[in-house]
């Protein structure tokens, strides 16, 4: 009986005192020097850990703290619909690549959030880069872009690449597809990760996917990069020519950046584009990213501005012109 | 050999002072982790990774790796204790780790799934060292035909998952696939049954799911019942010990587990968890009596258990040798390994060789150390079980709560939670057993997945399923063990015909 | 076949098992079945929805033929289980990780009988307690004690 009256009146005094302490941090937090990156992805991919790269650069100088909060789920649209409505003092903001804004609105009929009217852009760290890769599931003889469009159009049943439906990947293949006339089957799949997989085993032939994710397995020979989706060749892989060289109008470089709930003043956007534009530009950032096949590439909140709703429409027009349908 | 040589160097890299204390932290901070049901290795590894950055890369893996295969030892803990899965790879240990914690025996059980879990450990780390590049290669060569065929025994197994009426466990496991179907289709792109609801884009939460079939559902059947509190003066070192029986007994299962773990574990996309089904369901199949599964036989913890181990373990062969994440924590690891300029993939052991021998031989090291901290921990955890049961269950819903929202940041998982604790609660009073649910779940969608996925690059060719070697044995494991299963119904309905007859 | 009473329960659960099966069909026709070649993503949802209900009414004379079980329900713990839980989700992001545990070990104390007021209230603070220091402060996950 005494033991149990000393155990609650202990239990009670580490209440207390942890509950005045979790209150004074509760005040500290609202003086805003804590800035927060929410991520729509689970830590360790790409974009989780371009966003830690930043955020750890920018603590001390942007805010006291700045943290990485991931709120995971329907491909980063969940973590969107989150910031639209958070605070419009600079403190909150979303990374994120460009596909949940600019594909999925013209792919779901219900969206829980207006791209272009919902929120306000800051700066981008970088525009990815996709490249088509051949593996053991292709013959050998291919090497070029060419051999491998003539040997799909020879092998119809066999012409095919992987990648996740509805994402940017998928869209480079329907451009691929419509511009050389070849009919190229996409085969799903729910991530970079597995199709490189299975184009390793050889049991698919082709695979579209971040440049990053194939540079590992080129270096081994293991998988060939036949072509990349930049405008001009990347300096990460200076020996891919793109698709535009090999007479292919397909330019598919979708941004990753930063915004903001759309009302935040715009002294305070071009604070954080000012914070965010030179963490990119530090060459410790740059070599970083560069290891995760990412080209640091800031822009301005002008220019950012102006390539939301451009590359918006632009898909909006792919998926009008294919006839894309997911629902 | 040189493999000996390259471990030898490894080692001296692994115990190295400052290397073994990180080991020692990781596993730690791993295994307290674990233990709180829902806060799983992610969670932890997730927030252990900005540390790392800062700290020498070998270190960083080690203290990572360590958190990843503590979490495995602590997640028993809590599912053993209180039906609470500490991931959803545990809740095959609850089957039959509660049953025996509720006789009286959670400390034999606590003690047993530490050893079985070293021992699963380690046969993971020596495969893991003598054939990576081979069963790395053996991964590769399973294309979706093969997924489809050992994930199809892998539920028919299931079946044999359920104490009582096998209509209600066949019943159960359809009902988990149709609830791994809500979400948006992987081949399609197209969702299904989310009646627009944000959140169910990706599925019904398999944590929410998990705590509240088992832990909430278990709860609620307690209140209102007189519960049988442990007096803290019975907790002796004695009773923690299992007896030789207990050891004999756990033999055999132990090895097959690991032998199970390793295979399923090297192929990237299957987990731990599967894993631990698929060694539940060959040791209630091998046993002498199949009925005592689910009521406290020591095989059930056992074998599962050094199936969880061995397979996390073998995750990592994937990883390091081609540079694919065999499962969504490694991908977080491999995420940490990618920041500080370390490409996993076939050029990583030749060109990191002190990095990869070294992690290696913290593996092994990692596994002492955890058996080492967890054998006097366990005293302490069967005390939990001392606290009155009016106390503890509040304590146990929050953190059920807090596990389940902080994995997504979202309430809307608390609902879940709440939704699946009534619906374990009605399942548990008609006897519907919730394990072949959760295998359904897990299984179901990937199945699916596997087999349009088979069928679309075989261009609708069905045979592909028995013209590929290794899915044809599969496929042929399937039917024996249907058939096995079926037998003992058959007969007894045709002996009643015939003595009716007669 | 005479059915018993106390087994009705028994076969209402082996109903619904199938009403689910009917209504995964039902919504599920929405969705196209494709080809061999092209499942579509309603095949999946057509075999099983189909097969619950087979299962259902193999379930059903299971049921029937059953032996007598007494099936209990304690009505009042498990709404206020419910309540707890539901008042952690809805409190949780608008007051705090704090109230919302209070609110939470409140509620879910009160299921058991006989109810002591200030033991669930020193029982909430120091849940609260270690729920902060473990979650906010060791583990540092983004979670807010208290957001006013």
């Amino acid at each position: 009986m005494g033991t149990r009256r000393g155990m609650l009146t202990g239990m009670v005094l580490a209440a207390t005192l942890s509950l005045v302490g979790g209150a004074g941090s509760a005040i500290a937090q609202d003086k805003l020097d804590l800035a927060t990156i929410v991520v729509g992805f689970p830590p360790g991919g790409g974009t989780d850990t371009t966003a830690r790269i930043v955020a750890e650069k920018l603590s001390g100088t942007y805010a006291d703290s700045v943290i990485v909060e991931n709120r995971p789920g329907a491909g980063g649209r969940i973590a969107a619909a989150y910031v639209k409505d958070c605070p419009t003092d600079g403190s909150c903001m979303l990374f994120t690549p460009a596909f949940p804004l600019i594909i999925h609105p013209h792919l779901y009929a219900d969206m829980p959030f207006d791209t272009l009217n919902d929120f306000v852009p800051v700066a981008t760290t970088h525009f990815g880069v996709l490249a088509l890769s051949v593996g053991p599931g292709a013959p050998e003889s291919i090497k070029t872009l060419e051999d491998f469009l003539n040997w799909a159009k020879e092998n119809p049943d066999q012409a095919s690449f992987g990648g996740p439906v509805g994402g940017s990947q998928h869209f480079t293949g329907i451009l691929l597809s419509n511009a050389s006339g070849v009919d190229l089957e996409l085969i799903g799949y729910p991530g970079g990760a597995p199709s490189v997989t299975d184009a390793l085993g050889g049991h698919i032939p082709a695979v579209i996917t971040p440049m990053a994710e194939v540079l590992p397995h080129a270096a081994e020979g293991t998988l060939r990069i036949l072509a990349a989706t930049s405008k001009e060749r990347s300096k990460l892989a200076p020996d891919i020519p793109t698709f535009t060289e090999l007479g292919y109008d397909i330019v598919v470089q979708d941004w990753s950046g930063f915004l903001m709930p759309a009302g935040t003043p715009a002294e305070v956007v071009e604070r954080a584009n000012a914070a965010i534009s030179s963490v990119v530009e530090t060459q410790d950032v740059i070599d970083r990213m560069g290891e995760l096949g990412m080209e640091a590439q800031p822009t301005s909140v002008a220019d950012f501005a102006k390539v939301l709703p451009e590359s918006y429409a632009k898909y909006g027009k792919i998926i009008e012109d294919n006839n894309i349908e997911v629902q | 050999m040189e493999t000996l040589s390259n471990l030898a160097s490894g080692f001296q890299v692994a115990l190295d002072p400052y290397m073994l204390a990180i080991c020692l932290i990781g596993v730690t901070v791993g295994t307290l982790v674990g233990v709180l049901p829902g806060i799983g290795a992610m969670a932890a590894i997730s927030i252990a990774l900005p540390i790392t950055y800062h700290m020498d890369t070998t270190a960083a893996l080690i203290m990572l790796a360590g958190i990843f295969y503590g979490a495995q030892y602590g997640g028993s803990t809590a599912a053993i204790l209180l039906n609470l899965p500490g991931t959803a790879t545990n809740a095959v240990t609850c089957l039959d780790g509660y049953p025996m914690s509720k006789q009286g025996r959670a400390g034999v059980a606590l003690f047993m799934t530490t050893i079985t879990s070293f021992v699963g450990g380690c046969i993971g780390i020596v495969l893991m060292i003598g054939f990576a590049p081979a069963l790395s290669r053996f991964a590769l060569s399973f294309s979706s035909a093969e997924y489809f065929s050992i994930m199809l025994l892998g539920l028919v197994a299931a079946s044999t998952l359920s104490v009582g009426s096998p209509l209600k466990g066949l019943a159960m496991v359809v009902m988990g696939i149709a609830l791994g179907l809500v979400g948006i289709d992987v081949t399609s792109g197209h969702p299904r049954y989310t009646f627009g609801v944000i959140r169910l884009m990706d599925g019904v939460n398999l944590l929410a799911l998990g705590m509240g079939l088992f832990g909430v559902a278990e709860i609620l059947n307690n209140l209102g019942k007189p519960t049988q509190q442990l007096k803290a003066g019975s907790v002796t070192l004695r009773s923690l010990l299992p007896s030789r029986e207990d050891w004999k007994a756990s033999v055999m299962p132990t090895v097959r587990g690991a032998a199970i773990g390793s295979g399923v574990g090297t192929l990237p996309g299957t987990g731990p968890g599967i894993a631990a089904f698929m060694a539940y369901a060959v040791e209630k199949r091998v046993a002498k009596d199949p009925s005592r599964f689910g009521h406290g036989a020591i095989e059930g913890i056992a074998s599962p258990e050094a199936a969880n181990n061995a397979a996390v373990q073998a995750a990592f062969i994937p990883t390091l040798s081609l540079g694919i994440p065999g499962d969504a924590v490694i991908a977080i690891l491999m995420g940490a390994m990618l920041i500080h300029g370390i490409v996993p993939g076939p050029q990583f052991i030749t060109s990191h060789p002190d990095t990869f021998w070294g992690l290696i031989a913290s593996f092994w090291i990692g596994n002492v150390l955890l058996l080492i901290l967890n054998i006097p921990m366990i005293g302490i955890w069967v005390r939990i079980l001392t606290i009155p049961y009016r106390l503890l269950y509040p304590a146990m819903l929050f953190f059920v709560c807090v596990g389940v929202y902080a994995m997504r940041n979202n309430p809307f998982d608390v609902y879940l939670t709440m939704l699946f604790g009534g619906i374990g609660y009605f399942m548990l009073r008609f006897q519907y057993p919730a394990a072949p649910l959760l295998l359904g779940f897990i299984l179901g969608p990937l199945m699916e997945e596997h087999l349009k996925r088979a069928l679309q690059i075989s261009r609708g060719d069905f045979l592909v399923f028995v013209d590929r070697p290794i899915s044809a044995v599969f496929l042929v494991a399937t039917l024996l063990v249907f058939a096995f299963t079926v037998k003992p119904a058959v007969m007894r309905a045709l002996s009643r015909r015939s003595r009716a007859e007669s | 076949m005479r059915v018993n009473a106390i087994n009705r329960g028994e076969c209402v659960a082996a109903l619904v098992v199938g009403a689910i099966g009917l209504a995964i069909v039902w919504i599920g026709s929405d969705y196209a079945v494709g080809t061999p070649r092209r499942i579509g993503p309603g095949f999946f949802p057509l075999a099983i929805g189909a097969l619950l209900l087979m299962l259902s009414v193999g379930l059903v004379f299971e049921a029937l033929r059953a032996e007598r079980r007494s099936i209990e329900f304690q009505a009042r713990p498990f709404l206020l289980v419910m309540a707890a839980l539901a008042s952690f989700a809805v409190f949780m992001e608008r007051i705090g990780l704090v109230p919302a545990t209070i609110c939470l070990v409140v509620l879910s104390a009160l299921a058991e009988t006989p109810f002591r007021p200030l033991r669930t209230l020193l029982l909430a603070l120091a849940v609260s307690a270690m729920g902060v220091l473990i979650f906010v402060y060791a583990l540092g996950l983004p979670l807010k004690s208290f957001t006013w």
